[in-house]
This record gives C-alpha cells, structure tokens and sequence, in this order.
C-alpha cells in the first residue's frame, strides 16, 4: 500500500469515527427519555431533592420563604393588572412606541414573557416566511454538523439548575440540542460559539422549539442585536464594546477605573459573559431577564449601560476589594447571588446611566465593521472541511485570529502601561533595601500577573529572573528597578518625541529580542511578540498621548525617581476627582 | 495614592504567602478543567458547570515546605474559537496544566496543538503537566496511561502525567501540590542562581522531569 493510500485510508477512518459519534449522540437524544437510554448516573442529579424551586424554574440551596410578604402579595397583585394591559396590546400590536418602552422597561409580566419576546423578535414572521426550513435544517445537522460534539457538551451542563433542563434529555434539553444543531448549519459561517447555548436557553425557557430557533436567529442577524458579531471568530462585537466600556469607565468612573487597573482586573476578565449572554448567570436570574426585556425592546446598546450600571452600583464596595481575587468573586459570583437593589431600583439606576451615557454622547459604541455581520447566505449549506469534521484542533492561525492576538496583547500592553503607572513607584521604594525582598517579589508578582510586564523582562521562562539583561551586567541585580527601567526605557523609546534629554542614559540598557518567542503559525513568520507588541504600542502612542497624556509624563517622572533615588514627587493621579455619575448617588 | 506611605500601602493587599504562581489549565472542552478547579478550590464536584466563557479566574494558598505557595489558577475555555483570547494569558504563566479526558480519545491526539500553542505562546520552557481526568470512569477509557508517559518523554516540558478524577477527588490535590513543590523547587534554584553570578538562567532546560520528584502517587 502507498504512504498515500494509507494516509487515506486513516482519514477515512477518522472521519468515520466522527461520523459515528455523532449518529450516537443523535440517537440518545432521539431516545430522549426512554429508559433504554443509558444515563451516567451522574448526569440526573436526582439526590438533590432538597432544592427549593423558584418561580423560574431554578433550584435554590436554601429552602425559599414559604410565605409571600405583603410586599410580594403588592406585587403579584400589580403584575396580574399588568397581564391584562399587556394582552390588550398584544392583541393591537404594534402598540405606541412611548407606551411600549414604559412598559417594557417597568418589567414584562413573565406570563406574558412568550408572545411579547416572539412579538419583539418577529417570531411569527420568521416561520412564516421560512416554512420548512428549520426542519430541513435539523435534518442536513443530523449528517453534518461538525458542532454536535461541542453542543452535546454545553446542553449536558446548561442550566443544570433548572427544572426544565435538570433531567438529562429532558425535552427541553433535546430542543437545545436541537435548535444548536441547526442552527450550525443554518449559519454555517457562525456554526456554534459557547454562549450561544446559554441565549438558546434561555429563549427556550419562554417559547417552542421552533420559536427560539427563529428568535435566536434575529439576535444573531439583526443589527439592533447583532450577536453574530460576539460570537463570530475574532469576536470583532467583544472588541469593539470593551473598548467602549474602557472608555466609559476612564471618563466616568476614573476611580474604578484606575482601581480595575491596578489589581490587573482586565474588562475582558467579566465583560466576556455579560456581554455574550447578556448577564444571564451573572446577575440574578430574575434580572436578568429584565434587562433582556430591555435589550430585545431597545436593542445592544442596552448591554454597555446595564454594565456601567453593575460597576456604578457596586463601586464602593468594589473599591473596598484589595485583589484581583476577591474583586473577580464579586463580580462573578456574589452579583449573581445577590445582587444588593432589587430589580425595580436596578432598572431605574439603568435607565438613568442611558440618559446619562446618551448626555455625553458615550450610549453607542463606534458602528458596527462588515465582518460583524453574515457574508454567507442563511441556510446555504456548506460542507465542512476535514479537519473540521474530525474535530481537530487547527494549528494555523486566520488572518482575523492573528488580528485578534495582536489586538488583545497591546491591549494588555497598554493596561500594563498604565499598572507601571500607579505602581512602579511602590515597587522601586521596596527595591531600595534588599534586592530580593519578600515584598519585592510580591509587587513583582502583582505586577506580572499583567502578562504584558513579562513578555518585556521580568520573566524570561515563567520565573522571576533578576538578572534578566544579559547584555547589561551592571543592571543585574537590583530587581525590580531595572526591570522598571527595561520596560520604561522602551516606552521612551516608543515615545521619542516627548522624550527628555536625561533618556539618554538609559539606552545602554538594549532591549532583549531574542529572548522571546512569538510566531504565528508559519516559519516565515519570525516576527516575536515583542515586535508586535512594540507596533501595537507604537500605533497606539498618539492616542495615548491625545487621550490620556498623563502616563507616558508620569511614567518619565517615575523613572527619573527610580534612578536617583528620590521619592517621586509627583505621581499625584486623579483619584480624587469626581466621578461623572457621583451626582446620581444620592439618588440611589 | 497622594501622600499615602508605601509601607502601608504594602502592608494593605499583603497576604499571608510566600510565593504565587501562576498556573493556566488548558485543553479541550468537556475535560473537566472547571471541576478540577472547583475541587481543588473549594473541596467539592459540582456535576452541572456552565461552560467556561473566555477565561476564569480562582487562587488557592497551599503550604509547601512550610511555606505558603499561592496558586493564581487561569481556567480557560477549550473551544477553539477562544484560543485568540486564552493564548493571552498563557505569557506570563509559570506553570501549564493540560487537561485531557481519558474517555476521549480526540482530547489526548489534540495534546500536540496544545503543546505547540503553550510553546508558541508562554516564554521558554514553561513546565507543563498532564492530567488525564475522569480516571473513575474506567470502563470508558479510551486513552492508555502508559501511552501518555510514553509519548510525555519526548515532550521536554512536561514535568509529570497523573490521572485523576475531579469526581471522585482522586489526585486533583496532588496534581496541584506536586506542580506548586517543582515550581517552588525551580524558583529556588533561579534565585541561587541569580546570587551566585551573572550567568543567564536558563531553567527548564536543566532538569526535564517526566515524573514528580516528590513523593505522590502517579498512578
């Protein structure tokens, strides 16, 4: 047999093997709940009988109050007056633009949650247009999805928490399954992103099957929610709303913002899931469905406010927070179990940081680029590669997923410019005495934790290295401050026009490129990361002279301070000034 | 931080460690790198995860050698389409834990791409360690234990392979405390280093272990 029909031969058999599996993981679900359907033991929590439901459908750890409080007995009493208003409108729909937003924004009754979504994401359009198609969907996803693995995966640990989703190939469980699988065929170019599991979910909680096949589809397509742009490779829509959180927090909560920085909390750290899925899991259920009531009426622009919103309310308590630790926590787990305002007080502080963000021009993000939205046609099938069907991770990189790196790392970078910032001056002092103290290695630590500090000299293999500058050895030891000077030197090399003269001295220290490793999946490319981090950077320089024109000074005045030993007498920031929205506090 | 003493300042996010190191838990979806952290975090197996969005984040302080080892864990999503966010937070990573599932033949033949974007991604010679997880399902397995030591030989980073069971809590703790010991141990010996002379240091290359040196159970 030839090398060559042997290779085939082998990836025959992979693809087989692929094949199978996903026949098999199509058959249990056929099965769904039959008991010939073997079920892990595990994946039917059963034992957690205890559990106390909620009127969504979640399973508490603590028994829920047996007795509704007067003020739980108002609200009921509200919402079923709400029930009759909002069934009048539905049946007139569409109804008055002003009536419609002050109604959606005083909460959707849940009742009535599935015809006002379907209403408000075209549902019934949708099908009706598309008779047929949804089915046929399902069928060519049954042959071909290349996804059905990674979707087996999420449906098994979705909402796990939750009645409907709780017993393994429940029915709600098959319909995600379902709605995932045809959905990856559908837009073939999206296929699935992990997130996509969780919007499905949720829509399946309030509508059939179909119906969230077809209300997914216009979150994803549609421009007022244009979630193709979040979950496409690249992620191009995550970029471009972090960004424009960063900038809203260094305009308007300078203090958080600064806060976040110096303890590395990266906005791509919690912003990831808040803006993916729309705070589902990270705020409390009931919440969150709120603010989706919102961003299904008003569209993305909901998800930037409702984030400015989350850090507002919670700013002291996050200033208080003295590690990326326990602020991340905070975030990501105590928010979601108890958020600390009730949903009316919630959405009220919401809907004033849109006026507010809408006062300062701040409540859109820049437009959306072309790569956002789909270029292929909906529901054209096209087959996958082979690679894909295999379910083999790729080795080489798109040009969009080199972007992306190069994107991420100088975003890294200038954080960690502005970590250098506010930090470096405690670092140098500690440095002074010995110069390896406990207390340097941990600002070191601290300040490493910012991969973009390693990649320039403190860590040259993972470890803290004190005598990084091999072409230096002057510079050996005497830790931190060097490293301080390595890095800061190449800031004032990055920023020469606004270099002093006493630069001068620095330049003896050259910079280590050889060191690094960086490429991009090809030989030919030789270019290390400290070169794209250094283009990125330098492409960055003039806006971050224009638009924040103290670091690069400051850093100047640090390192002259470093050297000389003088305490710097200037690292003053902004820490006192107000925040744009600390008129709202008292509000509150 | 007008006027505010450095010491003080210090003294305020001071912890009660001695070292932190930063470890990132890579390798495909559904291995079981979240409840591997959970477990080892907070004691418990919670069987109904959401899947990892992006990268999340927990520490744990372990006493190795009387001293306190503060492990920063990165837990990242393994679905392909993060690797533009994750591989980020590879660079500045002391440690590498690549997680597979031993019930998953495709999760141990993907342990070469991984392995290349750690190389790709982390500085030079970053340790790595394998953990094959879910070693209680046994009736399942798909991936030989000896396969993976075998094949770990030829993988100059890879510090040791275990198998453990985020379930059924076997070796998850272990896992973790042989990695912090050969990291302490390799920062130990960078900073002799570092006093002795002016020489480079060039861990990693020195001691490739294919087996944890101290005293824990591979099997």
């Amino acid at each position: 047999m030839t090398a060559a029909a042997h290779d085939d031969e082998q990836q025959h058999a992979l693809v087989k093997r692929a094949d199978d599996e996903r026949e098999d993981i199509f058959k249990r679900y056929e099965l769904g709940l039959d008991p010939s359907n073997v079920v892990d033991s595990w994946e039917n929590p059963t034992f957690e009988i205890y559990h106390i439901t909620d009127k969504y459908g979640f399973m508490h750890d603590s028994r829920l109050p047996s007795t509704r409080d007067s003020q739980e007995v108002q609200r009921t009493k509200i919402e079923l007056e709400r029930d009759k208003k909002w069934m009048k409108m539905i049946a007139h729909w569409p109804p008055h633009p002003e009536k419609l937003h002050k109604r959606v924004y005083k909460g959707i009754p849940d009742r009535i949650r599935w015809p006002a979504w379907k209403r408000l994401l075209h549902v019934e359009e949708s099908m009706a247009q598309n008779e047929g198609v949804y089915s046929r969907m399902l069928l060519l996803a049954k042959k071909y999805s290349t996804e059905t693995r990674q979707i087996d995966a999420d449906v098994n640990r979705q909402f796990r928490d939750n009645l409907a989703y709780r017993e393994r190939y429940s029915v709600k469980q098959c319909s995600l399954f379902n709605v995932l699988n045809a959905y990856s065929i559908f837009n073939s170019e999206l296929g699935y992103c992990q997130g996509m599991a969780c919007v499905a979910g949720v829509l399946l909680l309030y509508m059939q099957e179909e119906e969230a096949f077809w209300a997914l589809n216009t979150l994803i397509t549609d421009k007022k929610y244009g979630m193709h742009g979040l979950f496409i490779e690249g992620f191009p829509k995550l970029t471009r709303f972090i960004d424009h959180h960063d900038r809203i927090l260094s305009k308007i909560m300078r203090k958080l913002h600064k806060h976040f920085i110096k303890h590395n909390v990266d906005a791509l750290l919690y912003a990831i899931k808040w803006f993916f899925v729309v705070f589902v899991e990270r705020v409390p259920f009931s919440l969150s469905l709120r603010v989706w009531d919102i961003f299904l009426l008003d569209g993305d622009r909901v998800i930037v406010a409702m984030a400015v919103t989350i850090l507002y309310l919670h700013k002291d308590e996050l200033l208080r927070l003295k590690d990326m630790d326990a602020i991340i926590e905070y975030l990501q787990v105590k928010l979601h179990k108890n958020f600390g305002y009730n949903d009316d007080d919630a959405i009220q502080a919401l809907e004033r940081v849109m006026k507010k963000l809408k006062d300062l021009k701040l409540d859109a993000p820049p437009p959306a680029k072309v790569n956002e939205f789909p270029t292929r046609t909906l529901g054209h099938f096209v087959e996958a590669d082979l690679e894909k069907k295999i379910g083999r991770r790729r080795n080489d990189y798109t040009d969009t997923e080199k972007q992306v790196i190069t994107d991420v790392i100088s975003r890294q970078e200038q954080n960690a410019i502005e970590v250098q910032s506010t930090v470096s001056y405690e670092t140098s002092e500690c440095a002074t005495g010995d110069a390896y103290s406990m207390k340097t290695y941990q600002s070191i630590t601290s300040l490493a934790t910012s991969p973009a500090i390693s990649s320039y000299s403190l860590y040259s293999n993972g470890f803290v290295v004190t005598n990084f500058d091999i072409n230096n050895q002057t510079s050996r030891s005497r830790s931190q401050s060097v490293h301080n000077l390595n890095y800061q030197q190449q800031q004032s090399q990055l920023s020469q026009q606004s270099q002093p003269p006493s630069f001068a001295i620095y330049n003896e220290h050259s910079l280590q490129n050889g060191l690094m490793r960086h490429s991009f999946g090809g030989d030919s490319d030789s270019r290390n990361r400290l070169d794209v981090a250094l283009e990125a950077l330098q492409s960055q320089k003039l806006q971050l002279q224009h638009e924040n024109n103290t670091h690069i000074i400051r850093i100047v005045q640090n390192c002259s301070s470093d050297v000389t030993g003088k305490q710097p007498n200037n690292h003053a920031n902004n820490d006192d000034d107000e925040d744009a929205l600390s008129e709202e506090n008292t509000r509150l | 931080m007008t006027g505010r003493n450095p010491e003080t300042l210090m003294a305020e996010s001071e912890e009660n460690f001695d070292f932190l190191f930063k470890v990132v838990l890579i390798g495909d979806c559904g291995t079981g790198k979240t409840c591997i952290v959970e477990r080892f975090k907070t004691g418990n197996y919670v069987d109904r995860h959401g899947n990892t969005i992006g990268v999340d984040f927990s520490m744990k302080t372990i006493a190795v050698d009387g001293k306190q080892v503060k492990l920063q864990i990165w837990d990242t999503a393994g679905q392909e389409r993060f690797r533009t966010i994750t591989q980020s937070y590879y660079r500045s990573a002391n440690g590498v834990i690549i997680v597979y599932d031993i019930t998953k033949r495709a999760s141990f033949s993907n342990l070469q791409r991984w392995i290349e974007e750690v190389r790709r991604y982390t500085a030079s010679n970053v340790p790595i360690i394998l953990i094959g997880n879910k070693c209680d399902l046994e009736t399942e397995r798909e991936v030989d234990f000896e396969e993976v030591r075998h094949v770990s030989q030829f993988i100059p980073e890879v510090l040791f392979v275990m198998e453990t069971s985020a379930k059924e809590n076997t070796n998850v703790e272990d896992a973790f405390f042989c990695l912090a010991m050969e990291l302490k141990r390799l920062h130990d010996s960078s900073d002799v280093t570092a006093d002795d002379d002016d020489e480079a240091i060039q861990l990693g290359k020195s001691k490739p272990l294919n087996s944890c040196s101290s005293s824990c159970n591979l099997t």
